[in-house]
């Protein structure tokens, strides 16, 4: 008799210091206002008013308080991923994981539409201004690594995408590097383990594809010194929440040209004497040691090389691909649309170029609108 | 406020249950009612009034009927007012979209605005509450109760509050005065321990399953001509399996939470994708539903004692409104009357055709015709399921177009697995003849607590949202 009770009284137990304990941790812990993972801030305790329990609204926002402070969240959501992971739902966050530790990202739906839509926009702009241009994607990770992805893994477009970059303008020239990057990828890591971007590795095998269109002839790998920084976490892992992953390193590539380049920033009309800035490789956002991360308008000056102006429309992929090109042209301008408003046609103008290389990946080619800003 | 969030499993309930516990026995009542209040409030506080007079109105009405019971007519009178009171509530907050769309079809009121009401939630269900007790004090089934609060707390008790079982005054009438009366500490933590375990088991149904193949439906039930023939399939077995988990869950949920303030309700599913004919699903299926209609419609339209032709008249009626219980649109009603049919051919002879054929094809024919009723059930526009149905016939997508759905096979059939009372053969077999219980508390404590972690995890990650990342 006495054993039956105890045997459900340690139930009953269990689930008493389940529940009160975390209610207990709940109360008691700290409270952060900004999540570096989700690279966002963290709700706000809401407003209490006859009006907002009244509505219903201070239940709802108090919920989702609630569960954005809750105690051991990144335990939780951790325990969640590879729990998916393990019912072979691969991909259930958004990001595929493979055997050789790469996290990869899904590639976006419903696409097709704002594609067209931005090759239409470049197409439109560089007819008006009648300029040189080339358009470089940069493949999905997932095009690449076809092969190792799971087999619930969803069909990546690339080459639909590439084939209608071909069907659209000839005056736009496509940049292909769908062929050399299937090749490399088996011997040389491309792509981060950890984050949606190409490794410096990569963006030096588009530099030489590049070289090869503009004929010209490429800086070979022993012109430049490698310096790597370990400890590498990037987007695709805060988005996993595979937390035992292992972490990529961030390779800096330099030659001595690179250390007499100058890096001018237009927004705050600041130069620095260097293109990478290492102090952000121990902050949030470690990808933005190249060129300080995501800015509007700025520009690399070659002080070795007698001529030659480029301008590169881009996304946060060409930070890491200007530095190799700029050994070819004394001045290479970067606008990133995302964060500049101006009419890009003024930059052509007032500083004479007339070579235009759109340089995106294919992911946010597939999402940004921001591109509309280009026929202002 | 939801059983399956953070806040009512790690805020809500360790303190109710605590303060319920400290608690004196004669006052343990009036702190539920406030604590149901408080659960029914939280997510719409408007909608409390409306409980509140629903229960205050039935409570009068309740003892005037039993005042009058003598006086036939003015019982019936006052029953009667009581079912209209409830009735226009129900009618005017659930169904009145409904019935504005159905006076529209005649051509004399022409266009009639139909009305967008917020329904509050719950209401189909202590409606069905409140109607049960009326009824039963008229019929002298139970005698009216004059303690308000004991009443209230009938009606707005939490547990059952939101998704049912339906439970009637006359089966929880002693359990509300006298639950913890000749009760040893021993039998309370048995009861306490059996509602861990019904309320995490529930819980897991609809967090692990349910929501789960919620996730797989909704990527199938879209474009059906694109899931190929054998996603179709997928997708509405995917729904059974919400569906099943889902409610079958949230009673268990409801139970265990009975056991722990002293309460037993009556189960409401028993292994329903067992059944081996629709007149067996439904003595398996939302049980409280199905015995209310059945006592409080069909019984008093004659049943089956008036002969053939108004036996399945009544039964039209009874599934028609069983049918429309279930929500505000033709597709629900075609749902019962679908089932109707059913049910009646097999009384008049294919219940003896099929104890004829072997079992396994008994079931093969029950599991087929539910499937097909889960079609009619989960849309609401004909053509979208006449779209589902001839994907689901046709191969012009191919067999299989999106391969992500082969991601939740493992748990499509764990979930199919779950539909069998295996599991719950084996634990009570092991239970009872094993030489080593420590070992099997051990195993049962890990499980437990798993599920808690597993459930929990999977709220936690639901919150989870990363900033875009294209910015940077």
């Amino acid at each position: 008799m006495k054993k039956t009770n105890k045997y459900e009284l340690s139930i009953v137990f269990l689930f008493c210091i389940m529940i009160g304990g975390m209610f207990l941790f709940s109360i008691f812990s700290g409270k952060l206002d900004y999540s570096v993972y989700e690279r966002r801030y963290l709700a706000e305790f809401p407003k209490m008013s006859l009006k907002t329990i009244g509505s219903g609204a201070f239940g709802s926002e108090f919920e989702s308080y609630l569960s954005d402070h809750f105690t051991g969240r990144s335990f939780f959501v951790g325990t969640n991923a590879y729990y998916n992971l393990a019912m072979g739902r691969n991909g259930s966050n958004g990001i595929y994981s493979t055997k050789e530790g790469y996290l990869i990202e899904k590639p976006e739906t419903d696409s097709m539409k704002t594609i067209e839509k931005n090759l239409k926009r470049i197409a439109d702009f560089t007819a008006k201004q009648r300029c040189k241009s080339d358009i470089m994607l940069v493949p999905y990770t997932g095009y690449v690594l076809n092969d190792t992805l799971p087999l619930t893994a969803a069909h990546y477009y690339d080459d639909k995408a590439f084939d209608m970059v071909k069907s659209q303008n000839s005056s736009l020239r496509l940049i292909d590097l769908r062929n050399s990057f299937k090749q490399k990828s088996k011997e040389e890591q491309l792509y981060f383990k950890t984050d949606h971007h190409w490794t410096t590795a990569g963006a030096y095998a588009a530099y030489l594809e590049y070289c090869k269109y503009i004929g010209v002839e490429a800086k070979p790998l022993h012109y430049f010194t490698v310096d790597a920084f370990p400890g590498f976490f990037g987007t695709t892992y805060a988005r996993s929440c595979q937390w035992f992953s292992k972490s990529d390193r961030i390779e800096l590539w330099e030659s001595k040209n690179t250390h007499r380049m100058s890096f001018k920033v237009f927004d705050d009309d600041v130069t620095h004497n260097r293109l990478f800035f290492k102090e952000n490789l121990s902050g949030n956002d470690p990808y933005s040691v190249f060129l300080d991360g995501n800015l509007g308008f700025t520009k690399i000056h070659n002080p070795d090389v007698k001529k030659g102006r480029l301008l590169i429309i881009k996304d946060s992929f060409a930070q890491c691909f200007a530095p190799f090109l700029a050994h070819h042209y004394r001045d290479i301008y970067l606008v990133d649309l995302r964060h500049y408003r101006e009419p890009v046609s003024l930059i052509l103008s007032k500083y004479g170029i007339n070579h235009i290389l759109v340089l995106y990946g294919m992911n946010t080619f597939s999402k940004d609108e921001n591109l509309t800003w280009l026929n202002r | 406020m939801l059983f399956s969030s953070l806040i009512f499993l790690f805020y809500y309930l360790p303190v109710v249950l605590l303060i319920y516990y400290i608690t004196p026995r004669k006052y343990k009542n009036i702190f539920l009612f406030f604590a149901n209040l408080i659960f029914y409030g939280w997510g719409e506080p408007i909608f409390i009034f409306i409980m509140l007079f629903s229960t205050v109105t039935e409570y009068f009405y309740g003892i005037l009927i039993e005042k009058h019971r003598h006086h036939q007519k003015t019982a019936r009178i006052l029953l009667a007012a009581s079912i209209v009171t409830n009735l226009s509530l129900l009618g005017f907050f659930k169904y009145a979209g409904f019935l504005a769309g159905l006076l529209n079809m005649i051509p004399f009121f022409g266009n009639i605005p139909v009305p967008l009401i917020p329904l509050p939630i719950g209401i189909s269900f202590y409606t069905f509450q409140t109607m049960s007790y009326a009824i039963d004090v008229y019929r002298n089934d139970v005698s009216a109760e004059r303690n308000m609060i004991s009443f209230g707390t009938y009606i707005t008790l939490f547990p059952q509050l939101l998704a049912g079982p339906i439970v009637r005054y006359k089966d929880i009438k002693d359990q509300l005065k006298s639950r913890y009366k000749n009760k040893d500490s021993r039998i309370l933590t048995e009861q306490f321990a059996t509602g861990v375990r019904l309320f995490i088991i529930g819980l897991s149904k609809k967090i692990l399953i349910a929501d789960q193949m919620g996730l797989l439906w909704n990527s199938l039930n879209v474009n059906p001509h694109e899931n190929g023939l054998l996603g179709s399939w997928i997708g509405i077995i995917a729904f059974a399996m919400q569906i099943y988990f889902d409610f079958s869950g949230y009673s268990d949920m409801a139970c265990g939470l009975g056991n722990m303030l002293g309460f037993n309700f009556l189960k409401n599913f028993n292994y329903p994708y067992m059944a081996d004919s629709i007149t067996d699903f439904w003595r398996r299926w939302h049980i409280s539903l199905s015995t209310w209609f059945r006592d409080y419609v069909y019984i008093p339209l004659g049943g089956n004692r008036k002969g053939r032709f108004r036996t399945y008249l009544n039964l039209i009626a009874v599934w028609f409104l069983t049918g429309l219980w279930h929500g505000a649109s033709w597709n629900f009603v075609l749902w019962g009357l679908y089932f109707c049919v059913i049910l009646i051919t097999e009384k008049i002879f294919l219940l003896k055709l099929l104890s004829l054929v072997p079992t396994v094809f008994r079931h093969l024919y029950a599991i087929v015709l539910i499937l097909f009723g889960w079609i009619i059930f989960s849309f609401e526009n004909i053509s979208d399921m006449a779209a589902y149905l001839l994907s689901m016939f046709s191969l012009s997508g191919g067999l299989l177009k999106d391969k992500s759905v082969l991601g939740f096979l493992p748990l499509l059939f764990i979930a199919c697995f779950a539909c069998l009372p295996v599991t719950k053969h084996f634990y009570y077999k092991i239970k009872k003849h094993t030489a080593f219980p420590r070992f099997i508390l051990l195993a049962e404590l890990g499980v437990l607590a798993v599920s808690m972690l597993l459930c929990t995890s999977a709220l936690v990650g639901q919150s989870y949202h990363p900033f875009l990342y294209f910015r940077f």
